[in-house]
């Protein structure tokens, strides 16, 4: 679990003996190994409707929230920096029950991570339409 | 600025988590950028928080006589 690439960090050992998890869900990512980039991504309508679902079709440019726009990345800080890599990462056991909605469950280096989500919940009621 | 790291022996016994959700991340690792964003939009009537039931609470307080008042 050792990348030593020209260009790229170089990320330490990193020894786990045990490892559980239960679910992984909704875009997302569980991962052992060294890895450049991830950028994992998800868009969910959460539909509750009163008396039941049949066979609805929803858009979701109709939602304002899926075109909201993020903040453009902060400039890089560099800072010229020397690490000594001389020992290992070790853990014993680890146990996630849940891993869901574009997350990274990641074992081993990773350089960069850019997740993004979306989510709308909402309610259609008979009386009276939200 | 002189900027150095000793990465030395990281041990670690037992993690446990319950939930990595919404655009999160769990690492065990090296890394260099990290972005993590997450959009979440919920109506009101999930987060309505129902009166409770009245209570009705009971103390008792004794109340020492002030010494002091005899003097004025």
């Amino acid at each position: 679990m050792k990348a030593v690439k020209t260009g790229s960090m170089i990320k330490r050992m990193v020894y786990v003996d045990e490892m559980e998890t239960q679910s992984l869900t909704i875009g997302s990512i569980l991962e052992i190994g060294d890895v450049y980039r991830a950028a994992p991504f998800s868009k969910i309508l959460a539909v509750q409707r009163e008396g039941g679902v049949q066979s609805d079709v929803f858009n979701f440019e109709d939602y304002s929230i899926f075109s909201l726009k993020s903040t453009p990345p902060l400039a890089p800080v560099e800072i010229q920096s020397y690490t000594y890599q001389n020992r290992p990462i070790q853990v014993d056991s680890i146990r996630v029950l849940g891993v869901s909605t574009a997350s990274v469950f990641q074992i081993g280096g990773i350089e960069h991570i850019n997740a993004i989500n979306y989510t709308k919940h909402f309610r259609l009621l008979e009386e009276e339409e939200h | 600025m002189n900027h150095i790291v000793h990465n030395y022996g990281l041990h670690v016994g037992h993690i446990r988590v319950t939930g990595v959700s919404g655009s999160s991340l769990f690492l065990v690792g090296d890394n260099k950028t990290v972005r993590l964003q997450s959009f979440f939009d919920t109506p009101p009537e999930s987060l309505i928080i129902h009166p409770e039931a009245q209570t009705e609470e009971q103390a008792y307080v004794n109340m020492e006589e002030d010494e002091g008042s005899e003097n004025r």
